[in-house]
């Protein structure tokens, strides 16, 4: 143990004792202290420096090793000469402290007095320090060392002999310390962002696999076959010289191929060209999904009922079911409108226009309740159609006027563009617009011989037989004023004569028919003689647009007039029996096919008005706005269904559902004549009470 | 059974490439036909020089990597990029497989 180790022990010691502070050590110390000066003194004396040297006091075995000072005499220190140094000076230490208060009194608040403090404190700190060194096998000193091992490392050159033995040993500390040189300014600080790959896959090339073998024979296969086909090639060649040589032989099959693409481009035309099974199958899933789409309505159609209708016994409602439409006759006035007789889902309109001045091309469209988008057949004619009729007995033939006077006669099973028969400027049309067509009953005993009535704007009413080729005319009659009838034999051809608008058979007598006029006045004619009007009724005060025999009664009729009014008329009585105001003009009225005493009349304000003469002679039982700025033109019931069609002069036809106190039928004493017997009750007492006014006026 | 003087007579006849199979585009073929040629007439002995020549040749040409097969008794069965698969029989001797992949 070398001399600074120990040293080092001391101070650690010291160190160690004097943070547990022992009151006895302390007070033992400083004994020692100043014993020890005093013991010294006679040995330094005589070396008489300023600064006294204490050595080791290496016999002492005890604890207490004294630390190594250097005391050095202040300035201010007595000089003593050697006689008072000499001289013994008795020093008592006592454990007390001498400056320390003896008698301290505090006052004690339990017994209320002064009372002598006993406890006073005798240690006096002459001096302290805080010591730092440390024992050598600490682990301070252990730590501290190994820093100072680690900073020493960077150098070793410089320590000769020490390098080796360092090098054998292992790093003791790890941690890296920075270069100091190695920084960058914050501001030149930027983010780097790490390198990241990215790619993107790209569809390969397209790729095949081929097989095959190659072989001596296998060329040699290959070279004969080639060799041949080379020789059949030069032989075609010549073959096909020769043959130009010769000039057309081979025009006929080309001609062929030239007839198969012509028939192919006109089924391109025509549209997709499929098979009759593929256009059934196409027909019947048009069909299921017009049924899936309209599912409501026809469930309205079938099966609702306003039950409003029980508890209003005077009132009904028409239901809006279906719309048809067609792009044909967008915008055109629905100038027709007609079930088929066949089929009571069937139904045909024709598309013109009213309007004079305006006219365009027309057409003919029908439709069914199961496709209510788009027709069935369809079409276009270069004039508007201004009227139609099925053929009551033969449903597919369907007679059509336009406006130009022509009548067609159409087949609407074949969906063809051109007429079955058409009677042209050549064939005798008519000189102005067709108003009304009508087949005639009873005299198809053969297709030979089928024939309807025509009447026109220019007044005539003509008969057409459908021949084998043509259509057949006669003029039956001329509308004429009976007045001025003399001079329009000698002048204008067309003075006097009226223009018609309508045709009705009777349902019944069947030769009997009603022309209405645009003198406002309705002529009853009949087949068998074409020299005078059975008779004619007066009454109205504007065109009439329509006239229909009842359904149900044999003997009365309605017309429809541009002077806001349908009237009722009996075949007996020359005036109007029931005169129904409806506050427009009427476009068209009809009777229901189901009651005598039920007619709904279409006026131009957009309203379908239905009366049961039965419950009210008066007032509708139903007044409902159809449409919403448009007029109605045209009005059908429905022979099957309680439902009825208006057409609009927009292109558009509604379908409209009877509500139940719509399609009562009027019944009278339990008899089931469709409630005619109660027309006539109505009829007679209407007679009586307007019998006095008729005798007034005669 | 070819006998000699047929054989002979058939590699008179049978004097230029004949396209085997291929689904080039018809001016490649031609091209390519060509190199295969001259190829193998340059090369008539060595036909792994031939080979080479004719790999070499098309890379430079179309680019990509050519395969290249020439004999004449070899089965194949490559899988080839689209349109550039060729087998032709150069002389009534020797068929040559070109394809890149």
């Amino acid at each position: 143990m070398n001399l600074v180790q120990t040293l080092k022990r001391v101070k650690e010691k010291e160190n160690n004792e004097s943070l547990r502070r022992p009151r006895a050590l302390s007070r033992h110390v400083s004994t020692l202290k100043k014993r020890g000066a005093t013991s010294r003194n006679g040995n330094t004396a005589s070396t008489g420096p300023q600064t006294i040297e204490l050595k080791t006091n290496k016999d002492s075995n005890d604890d207490f090793i004294l630390p190594v000072r250097e005391l050095v005499r202040p300035p201010n220190q007595l000089h003593l000469s050697q006689a008072d140094l000499a001289e013994d000076i008795a020093c008592l230490l006592t454990a007390s402290n001498p400056a320390a208060p003896s008698n301290v009194a505090r006052y004690n608040l339990r017994e209320r007095a002064y009372k002598l403090d006993s406890s006073v404190d005798h240690i006096i700190h002459h001096y302290s320090s805080q010591g730092w060194l440390m024992h050598v096998d600490s682990e301070q000193a252990q730590r501290q060392s190994a820093n100072e091992q680690v900073q020493a490392q960077p150098e070793p050159e410089t320590r000769e002999g020490a390098t080796e033995v360092e090098a054998a040993l292992p790093n003791p500390d790890p941690t890296q310390l920075r270069n100091q040189f190695n920084y960058s300014d914050r501001a030149a600080q930027t983010p780097v962002y790490p390198p990241r790959e990215r790619g993107t896959m790209t569809e390969p090339p397209p790729r095949a696999d081929a097989s095959g073998h190659c072989s001596d024979w296998a060329i040699h296969d290959a070279y004969v076959a080639d060799l041949e086909r080379q020789r059949c090639a030069k032989e075609q060649a010549e073959a096909k010289s020769s043959a130009a040589s010769k000039g057309a032989a081979s025009s006929t099959a080309d001609d062929e191929g030239q007839a198969a693409l012509d028939r192919l481009a006109q089924d391109v035309d025509n549209g997709l060209h499929v098979s009759p099974a593929t256009e059934r199958a196409i027909h019947i899933i048009e069909r299921m999904t017009e049924q899936n789409l309209h599912r409501d309505v026809i469930m309205d159609f079938k099966y609702w009922d306003d039950p409003a209708d029980a508890i209003r016994v005077h009132e009904g409602t028409l239901l809006p079911l279906w719309k048809f439409e067609t792009e044909a006759g967008r915008g055109r006035h629905v100038t027709a409108l007609a079930w088929s007789p066949r089929y009571a889902d069937l139904l045909v309109a024709g598309y013109g226009s009213f309007d004079a001045a305006v006219q365009g091309s027309g057409a003919v469209a029908c439709f069914t309740l199961k496709n209510p988008s788009a027709p069935e057949f369809l079409m276009t004619t270069r004039s508007g159609v201004m009227c139609l009729h099925f053929h009551p007995h033969h449903s597919n033939l369907l007679a059509v006027g336009l406006h130009d006077g022509c009548v067609l006669v159409l087949d609407v099973r074949q969906p063809s563009a051109r007429p079955l028969y058409e009677a042209t400027a050549a064939g005798g049309k008519h000189m102005d617009a067709v108003a009304a067509v009508r087949w005639a009953a009873g005299e198809d005993s053969g297709l030979r011989s089928l024939a309807f009535y025509s009447v026109s704007a220019d007044g005539h009413i003509a008969h057409w037989t459908l021949a084998t080729s043509t259509l057949v005319r006669q003029d039956f009659k001329r509308l004429h004023d009976g007045v001025q009838s003399d001079n329009a034999v000698e002048g204008d051809a067309c003075e006097g004569y009226i223009g018609g608008t309508c045709l009705d058979f009777h349902k019944d007598q069947e030769h009997l028919f009603l022309v209405g006029s645009e003198d406002a006045r309705l002529y009853k004619c009949s087949k068998t003689s074409n020299s005078q009007f059975r008779a004619t009724y007066e009454g109205h005060a504007g065109a009439v647009y329509a006239v229909h025999w009842n359904t149900c009664h044999p003997d009365s009729f309605l017309s429809a007039s541009a002077d806001w009014t349908v009237k009722l008329w009996h075949n007996n009585c020359s005036q109007a029996v029931i005169t129904l105001d409806l506050g427009c003009p009427v476009g068209d009225a009809a009777w229901a096919p189901y009651s005598a005493t039920v007619l709904a009349a279409a006026g131009e304000d957009g309203r379908v008005q239905v009366f049961d003469l039965a419950h009210n002679k008066v007032e509708p039982l139903s007044a409902q706005k159809i449409v919403g700025k448009a007029a109605l033109t045209r009005l059908a019931f429905n022979a099957h269904h309680p439902i009825l069609l208006v057409g609009d002069d927009k292109g558009c036809i509604h379908c409209l559902k009877l509500s139940p106190n719509l399609r009562r039928i009027a019944t009278n004493a339990g008899s089931h004549d469709f409630g005619a017997a109660r027309l006539d009750a109505i009829i007679d007492v209407a007679l009586k009470s307007s019998v006095p006014d008729t005798d007034e006026g005669a | 059974m070819v006998i000699g003087s047929d054989l002979e007579a058939f590699y008179k006849t049978a004097k230029y490439p004949l396209v085997n199979e291929c689904d080039m585009l018809p001016e490649m073929r031609e091209e390519a036909v060509d190199i295969c040629v001259t190829a193998i007439e340059k090369h008539q002995a060595d036909l792994e020089k031939a080979t080479q020549v004719i790999k070499e040749a098309l890379d430079k040409k179309f680019g990509g990597p050519w395969n290249c097969v020439a004999g004449n008794y070899f089965s194949f069965e490559v899988t080839h990029e689209c349109k550039t698969f060729l087998h032709v029989y150069i002389g009534g001797r020797i068929g040559v497989l070109t394809w890149k992949l």
